[in-house]
């Protein structure tokens, strides 16, 4: 009972945190060119719930984070586009970990491409048109780029945490 | 545990993927054309407007979503204003090469320089069997 408590508590401290990252990279003013895609910093929690709790739970934190960031700073078009740029991304990242010889730092890069591309599809059902592929190449580098940036300090950081929950015995 | 765990597969991704961005942008590049080009206004998938881009010119783009004013000057496209809340189209880079677009979301409003085909189907008066 005590081991499920924690294990709520420690969601729920990864996703509070979320909500701050992503309404830190909202403050960074960075257009990748596309509206409404955003390089998706927040990814960083979501490596850390993959590796230390299950697919479920980092959609679970991601979903409150995307609802949480998009009511208060938000549109519609944001949460469209986090949604669909987080799903993909999810998908993705879950099937890469699953390749043996992958450590966090590819699942964090394939995450964060996915991201991007995933947001860009998106981006062209809504207007309706095909000829933003071009963007692909440059979303691809940005992706490649906040991956390692999200990779470097969530090894750390998971490293460390992974510590605190083994000695709680939750992870 | 080891602080950062780089290991060979994550190199391998990551090369792997910037052979696809580069291949991807090579093929844009020497595909797309520096002439001959126009500019295409769409609103919702479907053709708004075509212009120049050769003529300097200032033309002002409005729907029931709201409105984007298009500058064309020497051949550089660009979105000078707009009625979105965003205005994160207003804020791109100016475009001048074939296949490239400027987006606006909220309107729906797409901006795309293309590439004139020898024959364009819609400078064809009629067509005789």
């Amino acid at each position: 009972m005590s081991k499920n408590i924690k294990r709520v508590a420690y969601i729920g401290l990864l996703a509070a945190f979320a909500v701050v990252i992503s309404y830190v990279e909202s403050l960074l003013p960075i257009n990748i060119g596309i509206p409404g895609v955003k390089p998706g910093l927040a990814n960083f929690v979501i490596v850390i719930a993959l590796y230390e709790f299950n697919v479920k739970d980092a959609f679970m934190i991601n979903l409150i984070r995307i609802l949480i960031v998009g009511m208060m700073f938000g549109n519609l078009f944001s949460i469209l586009f986090s949604i669909s740029g987080a799903v993909v991304s999810l998908i993705v990242m879950a099937l890469v970990k699953k390749i043996k010889g992958m450590s966090l730092f590819g699942v964090s890069v394939a995450g964060g491409v996915a991201h991007n591309v995933g947001q860009l599809i998106v981006a062209a059902f809504v207007v309706n048109t095909y000829t933003i592929g071009y963007y692909i190449p440059v979303l691809i580098i940005a992706g490649i780029i906040t991956g390692i940036l999200v990779g470097i300090p969530a090894s750390i950081v998971r490293g460390v945490l992974h510590k605190i929950l083994v000695s709680e015995r939750i992870s | 545990m080891e602080a950062i765990d780089i290991k060979k597969k994550d190199f391998i991704l990551i090369c792997l993927l910037l052979v696809i961005a580069a291949v991807m942008y090579g093929v844009w590049y020497f595909t797309s054309e520096k002439e001959n080009l126009y500019v295409q206004v769409t609103v919702d998938g479907k053709v708004y407007e075509t212009y120049q881009t050769d003529k300097d010119a200032v033309y002002k783009v409005e729907t029931d979503n709201g409105y984007n004013v298009i500058e064309v000057k020497s051949g550089k496209v660009s979105v000078t204003d707009a009625s979105c809340p965003d205005k994160i189209c207003v804020h791109e880079n100016a475009i001048s090469s074939g296949g490239q677009s400027i987006i606006c979301l909220p309107n729906k409003v797409v901006v795309s320089v293309i590439e004139k085909k020898e024959k364009n189907d819609k400078e064809i008066d009629g067509v005789v069997k």
